[in-house]
């Protein structure tokens, strides 16, 4: 019984799923293609840092939203981490610099990515944006009352 | 119809490296219960494994002894299922990449030697210990169970047979051989009951002459060769028993206990689990290069079966030179003693008899006693030379285990040295042979029994000292 406690709907459900695509049958068709595609979206980034130091994008497409407003649509949170996702895949480096708040007062934040072993380059333009945002996200910021 | 038995052993040996398979917690039989655990073994949520480079060493090393090729990428695996005592609720196992394919162990039976294939060795981490607590230790009567995960971990190697052997001696002859082997090579003390070493056979039966196999059932819980051998002649004989009623074997588990002397069945395997087998994402696979494999190729230690047939053509009859092998210690005074001048069946007849007794009783390993090699070649001199005879050596054994010093000094202090100088005899069986006219006519009659009573004579008169056979033979020409 105590098999399945402590853990929430969203974890049950991606053990669920991993268990499907691992069974007997099911493998190649699921985590052997998966597999298989994986290793496209690395050579598509590989080829895409030949032409780039770095890719650059939101963190997130959008702001953060109010505590259960997606929860019922699970396709639609995982749209969330549509942007930091890919380098999961790859296996590159990544970082997430906040640059400052919306108007809403909610914080944006900016991806930096960089190719495998290109921790270097990514910091350095990092901390270049940090220094250009100006943001301190440290400060204690006004965002409830914006609200 | 003549039915012929058809069974693969798969052996499960625990390493004795000094930390375990995917972490840095020691590897130590005796610590008190879940005293040797850490995240990692424990499978708590975001700790990640290691490989023990040791323990990939060991298992190259038992995958060359046993003539097996060595891959060059091998892939570690998880194999998933639920039992209390694996934390992860997987294990990471070797699947589709074992570290070492195709190999054979050759195994003697009597006069015949069989080549039994091994199939793989691969490299796992063990699982923790379950004691369940109520009436027979066995889960279905217990009330509750205890785990211990010291032996969560432990480096696990299997070593996968194939279905080659054909009874249950050579099944235990497999077994001891592959168990000696694994000994010489040091990386697992192999004890059957403390479990560092595990078998489970699979057995069936088919008509003989047919080539396509029965249907196999594992057999389980055998925890010693004896126990192995038992179990296996009695699984042949209930699948014998089946088949010649007409009754088909069902594929299934069967646990053997010992005391009842029979196999039960555990559950039945309908289909096979489904561990859900995919490459272990936190490791990278194992590489081995040709410098990696020949280095542990050029340290492996001659394995007993080189052994035995070294100390054949030192002289040794089959047996002897398997006792001798055996063990690493009796191997080397063995050889030390031949070495130092000592006949090779006796150095060997003394180690396996005499020698063994003596360190037994005394409860003291032959490492730790006073006798060496150069102890066993200068006693086989001393008999050699007719200064000890047989009876005489077993006694300086006795005393040289003792600590009273070299087998000279023993044999002096003792005064056990024979007389067989003809200089010094002569006069004393001269005196035995006039006080004893009758015993002189029966002799020159023919009687051959009464040089018997003629030697005991002269054995009393110099104390039990002079050498018989030389007394014999002056008796004879002076009498005969």
């Amino acid at each position: 019984r105590t098999r399945a406690e402590g853990f929430g709907p969203e974890v049950i459900r991606r053990v669920l799923l991993g268990t499907y695509a691992l069974s007997a049958g099911y493998y190649d068709a699921f985590y052997g293609q998966a597999q298989r595609v994986r290793t496209l979206i690395i050579r598509d980034f590989e080829a895409a840092y030949q032409q780039a130091d770095v890719l650059v994008s939101p963190t997130s497409p959008t702001t953060a939203f109010a505590i259960g407003d997606r929860t019922a649509d699970p396709l639609s949170m995982y749209m969330s981490d549509v942007c930091t996702i890919p380098s999961n895949m790859s296996g590159d480096p990544a970082i997430s610099v906040p640059i400052g708040l919306d108007s809403a007062g909610l914080p944006i934040g900016f991806q930096v990515m960089a190719p495998a072993l290109g921790e270097p380059v990514m910091f350095r333009v990092a901390a270049e944006v940090e220094r250009l945002a100006g943001f301190d996200a440290r400060a204690p910021y006004a965002s409830s009352e914006a609200r | 119809m003549a039915y012929e038995p058809v069974i693969g052993i798969e052996t499960h040996v625990e390493l004795t490296t000094d930390s375990k398979m995917f972490c840095g917690c020691r590897v130590d039989f005796g610590s008190p219960p879940n005293t040797n655990v850490c995240p990692v073994c424990l499978g708590l949520p975001g700790a990640l494994p290691v490989v023990n480079a040791r323990a990939v060493e060991y298992a190259m090393t038992i995958g060359l002894a046993l003539n097996c090729s060595i891959a060059e990428h091998s892939v570690f695996s998880r194999k998933n299922y639920f039992y209390p005592d694996m934390p992860k609720n997987y294990q990471i196992s070797q699947y589709d990449e074992p570290l070492c394919v195709d190999g054979h162990l050759d195994v003697e039976v009597g006069e015949e030697t069989t080549r039994v294939g091994i199939t793989r060795v691969h490299m796992e981490d063990d699982t923790g210990k379950s004691t369940h607590v109520g009436e027979g230790g066995r889960i279905h009567a217990a009330s509750h169970s205890l785990l211990d995960f010291n032996r969560a971990g432990v480096p696990l190697m299997e070593v996968v047979s194939e279905p080659d052997i054909r009874s249950a001696e050579q099944a235990r002859a497999f077994v001891t051989e592959l168990r000696g082997a694994i000994l010489r090579l040091g990386v697992s003390d192999a004890k059957l009951e403390e479990g560092s070493m595990r078998f489970d056979a699979n057995v069936s039966l088919r008509p003989v002459g047919v080539e396509q196999f029965g249907t196999k059932v594992e057999v389980k819980n055998m925890n010693s060769l004896r126990s192995l051998q038992r179990a296996l002649e009695h699984e042949i004989e209930r699948q014998t028993a089946l088949l010649e009623a007409g009754e088909a074997v069902v594929q299934e588990t069967r646990h053997w206990d010992e005391e009842a002397g029979a196999t039960s069945g555990m559950r039945s395997k309908e289909e096979a689990f489904d561990y859900r087998y995919f490459p272990e994402p936190d490791l990278v696979p194992v590489a081995v290069d040709d410098d990696w494999r020949s280095r542990v190729e050029d340290s492996l230690p001659e394995l007993p079966a080189q052994s035995r047939a070294r100390y054949v053509a030192m002289g040794l009859e089959a047996t002897a030179a398997g006792l001798i092998s055996r063990e690493v210690t009796a191997g080397s005074v063995f050889e030390a003693a031949v070495a130092g001048g000592g006949d090779a069946q006796t150095v060997a007849n003394w180690l396996t008899g005499e020698v063994t007794a003596l360190l037994r009783k005394a409860e003291v390993s032959l490492a730790d006693s006073p006798i060496d090699g150069p102890v066993l070649a200068e006693l086989s001199a001393m008999v050699a030379d007719r200064s000890l005879s047989a009876s005489a050596a077993k006694e300086v054994l006795a005393g040289v285990a003792a600590g009273e010093g070299s087998p000279a000094e023993v044999a002096a202090g003792r005064d056990l040295i024979q007389v067989s100088d003809t200089a010094s005899l002569e006069p004393v069986i001269d005196e035995v042979l006039a006080a004893n006219p009758e015993a002189v006519e029966k002799l020159q009659a023919g009687d051959g029994k009464v040089m018997g009573f003629l030697i005991g004579q002269v054995m009393r008169a110099t104390g039990g000292k002079a050498d018989p056979g030389v007394v014999s033979k002056i008796i004879q020409s002076r009498a005969g």
